[in-house]
């Protein structure tokens, strides 16, 4: 365990002074797993891409003014693609323009895989419906399994802070999706 | 605490379908791999490039500036006649510094880093004669020739450090011929020459077998090659190159002889070549297999339409435009577009 943190710092280190390779190294370290968290909160593979894509090039543009991370990567650049989809939502919540392309969007193949995208649709709109921090609370927890100590560090909060913020968020969840049709209905 | 147990339950059972992501297209992450890679690279140039690097750029620009405008000026003063005449003056004659301008002159006139780079390469053609002619004739090539070869050559590999895999290697193995050439005549120089032009004729030959070993290694390894022609050439050019051996054009390349196609082996060349790592950054490595850490991407969970389902105009949703960038929150990124 602490040589993998002295070889993210040695890493980090690196990348500090924009070195191709350690640069390299992190991007094939951590973005298959952002690749797959944004997936599950976007549930659209060309905003996933995206959503990586802006994600190491705020992490390089962060390197390049002398800023960035100086310890724990992985919560950095979590952050910053949790963020992102947060920013996506919230500018679209204006023209509700994604969420009714989410909506009205077809659904093809067979009727159980179908279903399964509506009760996907259905949990991320309840999940992009909470507050930032507990969405990210619930996102790490749920989908990424993270234990409340690693979110605790990550969110720079209290394990009790995290905790609370859980309970809460399990609570609106449960009456979001209570408030929703069933998805045979749709 | 009962009913907490229960809502986590029910919400963690509604949350797990979410872990069943459509598996990433392996084009599309390298793609994306390689565009990051691009900007970590430009990024790592422009910090190189920040301080004495930039103060040297600066002065090389101006002086550059101050030996055209001389030089168009003595050619508007009636001085064609004389750069003409010069074309043909070797590095001990009087108007020889007048061709080393009119040279300098013409690259900056030319239009296209393509064309630059083949006017760079009929110069380090001159600079051989022009040490052929001087050995021939019993003389020592000054350095100035040595160094102003070796700066064509180092500017050529620059200006095909961005062009593209295709359009490399055609150059490439072009270059590869060319610089078994000079080698090879090199060494017919260094039996013919005086003890006294020794060092230089050498010097040369180790700096050409170097140059070669890039070739090389870009034959093999287009990014390889980038990354060493872009971080730090300078740097591995300092190396002791591989030993040369007895019999003209004879060093390690991935062409059989200098008439064959190029046919590079990955993984045939590139081993201890004193060039340091091969990042390969082209390919995606193993671990960058999308590998959920709790049973994501699993067989059948995924609609293969979902990855074309989104056209693309339809994602014109970018926040980036909103944030300023002074956190990880915002900022515009020159995030890739992969639709």
């Amino acid at each position: 365990m602490r040589n993998l943190a002295s070889k993210e710092q040695e890493l980090l280190r690196l990348a500090s002074q924009l070195d191709v390779e350690a640069l390299a190294e992190i991007y094939d370290r951590y973005s298959p797993a952002l690749y797959n968290y944004a997936m599950r909160l976007l549930g659209d593979t060309a905003l996933a891409e995206d959503c990586v894509a802006e994600t190491f090039a705020r992490f390089l543009k962060s390197l390049q003014k002398g800023q960035g991370p100086r310890d724990r990567l992985q919560a950095y650049l979590y952050r910053i693609t949790h963020n992102w989809v947060v920013d996506l939502y919230r500018n679209h919540e204006k023209t509700s323009e994604l969420n009714e392309t989410l909506q009205y969007e077809e659904f093809p193949g067979p009727e159980e895989e179908a279903a399964m995208r509506i009760r996907q649709k259905q949990i991320r709109e309840a999940l992009h419906n909470l507050t930032p921090n507990q969405q990210k609370v619930i996102s790490l927890k749920y989908l990424e399994d993270w234990s409340n100590e690693e979110i605790a560090r990550a969110l720079h909060k209290t394990v009790g802070a995290v905790k609370s913020l859980q309970h809460h968020a399990l609570v609106s969840l449960q009456k979001l999706l209570m408030e929703q049709p069933d998805e045979k209905s749709n | 605490m009962k009913n907490q147990t229960e809502l986590e339950a029910m919400i963690r059972e509604r949350l797990d379908e979410l872990k069943l992501v459509t598996a990433r297209n392996p084009q599309v992450a390298a793609r994306a791999r390689a565009r990051f890679l691009a900007q970590a690279v430009s990024a790592n140039e422009a910090h190189r490039n920040r301080g004495w690097g930039f103060i040297f750029r600066k002065r090389q620009f101006a002086l550059n500036m101050v030996v055209t405008i001389l030089v168009i000026a003595g050619l508007l003063a009636g001085g064609g006649t004389t750069v003409r005449a010069a074309q043909d003056d070797l590095p001990n004659e009087p108007l020889y510094i007048i061709k080393t301008l009119s040279e300098d002159v013409s690259l900056q006139f030319q239009n296209s880093p393509e064309a630059k780079a083949d006017r760079l390469l009929e110069l380090s053609q001159t600079r051989v004669q022009e040490m052929t002619q001087l050995i021939k004739a019993g003389q020592t090539p000054p350095e100035q020739v040595a160094e102003r070869l070796e700066q064509h050559l180092q500017e050529t590999l620059q200006l095909y450090s961005s062009m593209e895999d295709a359009e490399l290697d055609q150059a490439l193995v072009q270059l590869h011929e060319q610089l078994q050439q000079y080698e090879h005549d090199m060494q017919s120089l260094q039996v013919q020459a005086t003890q006294g032009s020794q060092p230089v004729l050498e010097r040369t030959h180790k700096m050409l077998q170097t140059q070669l070993h890039v070739v090389n290694q870009g034959l093999l390894d287009p990014q390889a090659f980038r990354n060493t022609v872009r971080n730090g050439m300078r740097d591995k050019q300092t190396q002791t190159p591989p030993t040369p051996t007895s019999t003209p054009s004879t060093s390690a390349t991935p062409l059989q002889n200098q008439n064959d196609q190029a046919t590079p082996q990955p993984g045939g060349q590139g081993n201890g070549d004193g060039l340091g790592p091969n990042p390969d950054p082209g390919k995606p490595k193993p671990h960058m297999t999308p590998t959920p850490k709790n049973g994501g991407n699993q067989p059948g969970s995924g609609n293969d339409k979902d990855k074309e389902k989104v056209p693309k105009d339809k994602n014109p949703k970018d926040p980036k435009d909103k944030d300023s960038g002074e956190n990880e929150s915002g900022g515009k990124g020159s995030g890739g577009k992969e639709k």
